[in-house]
């Protein structure tokens, strides 16, 4: 049995990275004689290749992976007979995201201190939203919030991409737009669960009770609330099109409100995740008084 | 020609325009307001103040013009303004009663709304006079109905 160039496989191991989600990999060639190709193998902890992917007799390859991992790569030889080398050298790949501030003018923020702080981060239109607190419910609230003031009426779409791990049932991911930043502040939030389907939540006045409706739904799915006076209206959709009305609740808020991402864990000591895309907030236009008449003219009536 | 095509573009000019979202509110109603011959129209104090509510589709609105009077105008009843809903038609809100005798007096007139009051329009061109003092008609008496 002739073994041809096995032991010289991926003899240089480089790898770069432009995007986060793509990993381009190059070694040096094999001597040519009976090469048949490489296999790239590739895996999230050292050693272990849970990817192995032919890419036949060239030197470079690009791999599309999924972004916020650290990954790890070795190229192995295979002659025309189906003999294969040993892996190259491992090299690694950091696709791990540096949190990149939220956008102004949104802001993050924990309301009614959670004992485990929440973080929130934003990439390419996604915002990462982790929070743990006891819940959205009863008369005071606690969870991690991202917002931005809104002014009179308007409205916010999210797209509530995952929500996980499922901390318990009644985690929560959704749009919110809630009076201040107080824990028992009047507000209106839209959101999917982790096991209890959709639900529109709202507390109507300052420290009151909360109550909610509830329709089937997981994430993937979007969500909507409008406020347009008191008037606050929560709708969902499985396209960003076709929205499907849950509710109308009356909530007496400021003009002045926040408007924006609400994520609760319900387990204290851990954090839930909501991811979030399509995220956008549409204020009302700002009411302003009509021109003065072009003219008046006295008259006698006819 | 060339005045007229000057005339519209100064017209152009002079239309404020409104940021990017925001919202003009309706008129609610419209105070037609009185002050003296002379002095700025846009800073005297009024004489006197009417405020009629106006909406579309209201009586008062929706009406063509009259025309001006052949010479001095005296105890004018309406105030003739452009109808904020509908484009070449005017709304007739009665003008103030209870002046006192006066000449060269001017109208301007100011639109309501939720959002706060428009200015003051440009003086009336017409100026009139006040012969007496305009009281509104005795409520009709004896009125009796019969099968």
């Amino acid at each position: 049995m002739t073994r041809v160039g096995l032991t010289l496989a991926a003899l240089l191991l480089s790898v770069a990275s432009v995007r986060a989600d793509v990993i381009t990999v190059a070694w040096d060639a094999n001597p040519p004689s009976g090469l048949g190709g490489y296999r790239v193998g590739l895996g999230t902890t050292s050693g272990v290749y849970t990817t192995i992917v032919d890419v036949g007799n060239v030197t470079t390859t690009t791999l599309t992976v999924a972004s916020g991992a650290q990954y790890y790569l070795a190229v192995l030889a295979y002659n025309t007979t189906g003999e294969v080398s040993g892996y190259s050298a491992e090299v690694i790949a950091d696709q791990t995201v540096p949190p990149v501030p939220l956008p102004s003018p949104w802001t993050a923020q924990d309301l009614g201190a959670p004992t485990l702080a929440g973080s929130s981060t934003f990439n390419a239109g996604v915002f990462t939203v982790s929070g743990a607190g006891v819940d959205i419910w009863g008369t005071s609230d606690q969870f991690q919030f991202v917002s931005q003031p809104l002014t009179g009426d308007g409205e916010i779409v999210a797209k509530v991409e995952s929500l996980g791990p499922p901390t318990h049932p009644y985690a929560k991911a959704g749009v919110m737009i809630r009076e201040d930043l107080t824990p028992g502040a009047p507000n209106a939030l839209m959101y999917v669960s982790a096991g209890q389907g959709l639900l529109f939540a709202q507390r109507t006045t300052r420290g009151g009770a909360t109550s909610s409706v509830t329709v089937p739904g997981v994430a993937p799915f979007w969500v909507r609330v409008v406020r347009n006076g008191a008037t606050v209206t929560a709708f969902s959709s499985p396209t960003g099109s076709a929205w499907t009305l849950l509710g109308t609740a009356t909530i007496p808020m400021a003009a002045s409100a926040q408007v924006g991402l609400a994520v609760v864990s319900l387990v204290p000591a851990t954090a839930t995740t909501g991811v979030f895309s399509n995220v956008s907030v549409t204020a009302a236009g700002v009411l302003v008084p009509p021109l003065p008449p072009t003219s008046v003219e006295p008259r006698t009536f006819p | 020609m060339k005045y007229l095509l000057l005339t519209l573009f100064a017209l152009l000019l002079a239309v404020p325009s409104f940021a990017q979202g925001t919202t003009v509110a309706v008129p609610t109603d419209i105070d037609v307001i009185v002050i003296a011959a002379t002095g700025d129209p846009a800073t005297l104090a009024p004489l006197a103040t009417r405020r009629t509510p106006i909406a579309a589709g209201s009586p008062l609105c929706n009406q063509a013009a009259i025309q001006a009077p052949v010479g001095t105008l005296v105890n004018p009843t309406v105030a003739q303004v452009p109808d904020p809903f509908l484009a070449g038609r005017f709304c007739r809100p009665p003008t103030p009663i209870g002046l006192a005798t006066a000449t060269a007096l001017r109208l301007v007139a100011v639109y309501n709304s939720a959002a706060g009051p428009s200015g003051r329009s440009p003086a009336g061109v017409l100026p009139f006079d006040i012969t007496g003092t305009l009281v509104p008609p005795a409520a009709p008496i004896s009125v009796d109905a019969r099968p």
